[in-house]
């Protein structure tokens, strides 16, 4: 009797252990952080009102998507004001980049403070992009064009404007790593 | 008696050394202080000198803003103090208004705060040190109008932008920059290069000849580019007609820090306390 209790008692203990184990791997993502909160991310996405804490930094994800980001000349907080209208109190993260100013080549990303900053950045970006036509319109035929076909796209919080020969692939990466 | 005599002309030979030595150290002295006088500061502390300064112009604006940003990414102090203010077409007849009339070509002016403005309205609003305008090439291609030639033309902007800026804000200091140089592949219309050159040579000249009595400056950024032909060297431009690369904004770059250098040296500019460098 004394024997089947010990065995019991055993493989109670080894169930337990097993069990502790297997909820240690949920939190230990190679990365250090929460796997647990990664993989609910998405879906809670959809209604999020601000970015989560472990968002990817938006410099990382262009990075990631434009091969030429680390060769565009980089633009402030200020910059943003100025030529786009935008206040940094709406932007949560942002990367502002152009090439030589008239070669048709801008990345403007930016992950949105909130829900309501975000529908407000979509517009201004959206004005933003049609006053770089009209600037490059009769003035630079190429960067015309390029800006002709870009596009604000936007999911969830994060908002996406380039304008350069692989805009639709870079947009495309950006907005699949968010 | 002898050795009085080889006393006496050691004692000769050593002060005449000495005198020499003070001579020579005198003039050490002397010419340390004449290279004083002259002393080169460095960049970093000639940069100062566009701290409040805001930077209006067309596409060589943008382009040499680009060519700034970029630097920063190494050297965030470098030209931090300007604020660009740039659109493409942008030309000395926008810098003359204090409203954009309706009708007239929007988004060629300036832009604060995501709207089209006049630099009046930026001037007013930012009270900067110093106002620089560069409008490039667009008021040299306008021959005659309404029994007015571009030369008097570009010169009549310039006078009504230099009022609208001191109405705005009178301790601003106003520089134009002089119209930029064109290579021989350069050709506007019937214009080919050298009719465009002679006709920028001849604004910068028509600016320079009045910029004493409008109290303003020409920084000549064009004579600094130009090759012995009087045009711009192809190995300067980006596109090969006007626009510059990265070696022409490098030298359009230097002028500027000549600029504040000859300020220094003039007396019209000293840096701040803490700015104030040993020079190099």
């Amino acid at each position: 009797m004394k024997k089947i209790f010990a065995a019991l008692l055993l493989g109670a203990l080894l169930l337990a252990l097993t069990a502790c184990d297997n909820k240690t791997a949920g939190t230990d993502a190679p990365d250090g952080k929460d796997q647990t909160a990664v993989t609910e991310a998405p879906a809670a996405d959809q209604d999020k009102e601000e970015p989560s804490a472990g968002a990817i930094p938006v410099a990382d994800l262009v990075k990631a998507a434009a091969a030429d980001a680390g060769n565009l000349a980089p633009f402030s907080a200020e910059d943003l004001a100025d030529m786009a209208g935008i206040d940094a109190a709406d932007c949560a993260d942002f990367v502002f980049l152009q090439g030589n100013g008239m070669d048709g080549r801008e990345i403007l990303v930016i992950r949105a403070a909130n829900r309501e900053a975000a529908d407000r950045l979509a517009a201004q970006m959206e004005s933003y992009l049609e006053r770089r036509k009209e600037e490059m319109e009769n003035y630079a035929p190429k960067a015309f064009q390029l800006y002709s076909v870009a596009k604000v796209e936007r999911k969830n919080l994060l908002l996406v404007l380039i304008s350069g020969e692989n805009a639709g692939t870079e947009t495309e990466t950006i907005l699949a790593g968010e | 008696m002898k050795k009085w005599s080889v006393l006496m002309l050691v004692l000769c030979l050593m002060a005449g050394w000495f005198c020499g030595a003070g001579a020579a150290e005198g003039e050490d002295i002397a010419g340390a202080q004449a290279e004083e006088a002259v002393v080169r500061l460095p960049d970093g502390v000639l940069m100062t000198f566009y701290e409040g300064t805001v930077f209006a112009g067309d596409s060589m604006v943008a382009m040499f803003r680009n060519y700034v940003k970029a630097k920063q990414k190494d050297d965030p102090g470098y030209f931090s103090g300007i604020d660009f203010r740039a659109a493409n077409s942008y030309k000395f007849r926008f810098a003359a208004y204090k409203t954009i009339p309706s009708g007239e070509m929007k988004y060629a002016h300036i832009t604060d705060g995501g709207q089209k403005v006049t630099l009046y309205a930026v001037v007013k609003k930012k009270q900067p040190a110093r106002v620089f305008i560069l409008a490039g090439l667009n008021d040299a291609l306008t021959t005659d109008y309404k029994n007015e030639n571009g030369i008097e033309r570009a010169l009549r902007y310039v006078r009504g932008a230099t009022e609208l800026i001191r109405e705005a804000s009178p301790e601003t200091g106003i520089y134009f920059v002089s119209q930029m140089p064109v290579t021989k592949n350069f050709a506007q219309g019937s214009h080919n290069y050298r009719y465009v050159q002679d006709r920028n040579d001849q604004i910068n000249e028509a600016i320079l000849a009045e910029s004493r009595e409008l109290g303003i400056t020409l920084v000549d950024v064009a004579a600094a580019l130009k090759n012995e032909e009087g045009i711009l060297p192809s190995g300067l431009s980006s596109d090969g007609k006007c626009h510059l690369n990265d070696e022409g904004n490098a030298v359009f770059a230097q002028v500027l820090l000549d600029l504040a250098q000859a300020e220094y040296e003039a007396g019209t500019w000293t840096p701040a306390a803490g700015n104030a460098g040993d020079g190099e």
